[in-house]
């Protein structure tokens, strides 16, 4: 079934109300951001990366001064090693702009969106609000991902128990002072949500390529913070002269299928 | 009354106190020489001489710690190796401007920090201004920490980052942690003694 039939009477709805809506002030969201049931529901950002540079941005609510050093990168503690895990950026190149930064969305304008689900706006009218002071943050997509990340675990007997069966078959980490010296990987993926389809999440991975969380804990620590310093501040600008463009084809698919 | 922030900038000329500056400075005989060599280094020493000027109005401890830490800096260079060249005395320059750029940052937000990493900045800066650098950065952190970023010709950037108290994660007070990139790709990253490093990476970079 043509999926375009499916929701066309939703989509011409959605249309009449949002603009009235806008008429008469109560709704100025971009609609443009929203993810639409055409879309591919993941990009494959790792495919992405391989072909081009893809610049991400975050906006930081803290001043200009506070957010950047005198080289325009990104200052050690603009960002703190909680907020490391699953930190929330997104994509440009697209149809989300430098200026849809100031959006911050809010209770189920967060939840995964699902199943290529129409999105209204209208559905979401008190799920986003905006931000007056803040700043832009430029990250060069290429840079974060797909990086090492040497870290040290104090061996414990279940990570050692882990770390035997994990290591079966190859060579096992070294162990110094009682650490053993094991290597991390950041990872970035598409997170559409459902008031931005642009939204993406940097993930950590540990020696298993599973997700770290974020834990008070002295390697996760260290871990986040040399992630921020190393990887986040390192590639990181204040302003940016060109953004490269994605492909359609990337993230669309036929209207008519 | 804030001294440093009622400094001139770098960019002006020192007319008003000049003659009064060099007066002031000739008992130093070796920092004389130096100011009327170069005219870059005039700046820094200018810089320093005005603040100490300014220490006879009342100021605060972090005021006086500053502009002390300053002229102390400059005359321990001035006394180490009489003849600096003129990227040296620029580099010099650039890594007092970010930190007094950062210390107004900070000025009335965490003041106990500023007093603290005076002389983490005098100790680090006096070694980094040996380094061919074209920019830097100063940032003292809330996780107590100072970082200094240096960056070089051909996309080369060198991230240096220096703990308050070094004890408390177990590095030796003379060491540093640091990072260097090419590209912004992570080329190295370890903890080494400030002073070697600083040598060894003057001779690669130098290449």
């Amino acid at each position: 079934m043509l999926r375009i039939l499916k929701y066309l009477p939703r989509i011409l709805k959605d249309t009449y109300l949002y603009n009235y809506y806008r008429w008469i002030g109560k709704c100025d969201f971009p609609v443009s951001i929203l993810p639409k049931f055409h879309y591919v529901s993941l990009v494959d950002i790792q495919l992405l990366l391989n072909g081009q540079t893809v610049y991400i941005i975050r906006r930081s609510d803290k001043s200009f001064n506070d957010t950047f050093n005198d080289l325009g990168k990104l200052r050690e503690d603009a960002l703190t090693p909680k907020e490391i895990p699953f930190l929330s950026l997104n994509m440009l190149g697209g149809l989300f702009k430098p200026e849809h930064t100031k959006l911050k969305v809010l209770n189920s304008g967060m939840n995964r969106w699902k199943n290529n689900d129409f999105i209204s706006i209208i559905d979401f009218l008190n799920d986003f609000t905006k931000v007056n002071n803040y700043c832009i943050v430029y990250i060069e997509a290429n840079g974060i991902d797909g990086q090492g990340v040497p870290y040290s675990q104090t061996s414990t007997k279940d990570l050692k128990r882990e770390i035997d069966l994990f290591f079966k078959h190859l060579d096992k980490p070294v162990i110094l002072e009682n650490k053993y010296k094991l290597e991390g990987e950041t990872k970035l993926i598409h997170d559409p949500i459902n008031l931005n389809y642009w939204h993406l999440e940097l993930n950590l991975l540990d020696y298993k390529k599973e997700p770290i969380r974020y834990k008070s804990s002295k390697y996760i620590e260290e871990f986040c913070k040399k992630v921020i310093s190393d990887i986040v501040c390192a590639n990181s600008h204040s302003s940016l002269t060109e953004i490269p463009q994605i492909p359609k084809n990337v993230y669309k698919t036929s209207l008519f299928i | 009354m804030p001294v440093v922030a009622d400094l001139p900038p770098m960019t002006q000329s020192y007319k008003p106190f000049t003659k009064a500056a060099i007066e002031y400075v000739s008992p130093l005989d070796s920092f004389r020489n130096l100011t009327m060599r170069n005219s870059e280094y005039m700046e820094v020493i200018m810089l320093s001489l005005s603040a100490i000027q300014n220490t006879k109005k009342k100021e605060s401890s972090i005021e006086k710690k500053m502009s002390d830490m300053t002229f102390l800096g400059n005359w321990n260079i001035a006394n180490q190796e009489n003849k600096l060249s003129s990227v040296e005395v620029n580099s010099m320059s650039m890594l007092i401007g970010s930190y007094k750029k950062e210390i107004n940052r900070l000025k009335g937000k965490v003041p106990t920090q500023i007093e603290a990493t005076g002389h983490i900045f005098s100790h680090v800066s006096r070694k980094l201004y040996k380094l061919p650098f074209q920019n830097c950065a100063v940032e003292v952190n809330s996780s107590d920490t100072m970082k200094f970023t240096l960056s070089f010709a051909n996309e080369k950037l060198l991230m240096l980052t220096k703990h308050i108290n070094p004890e408390k994660i177990g590095l030796a007070k003379d060491q540093i942690m640091y990072s260097f990139f090419i590209n912004r790709k992570l080329i190295a990253s370890d903890v080494a003694n400030l002073e070697v490093f600083t040598k060894n990476f003057k001779g690669y970079i130098s290449i």
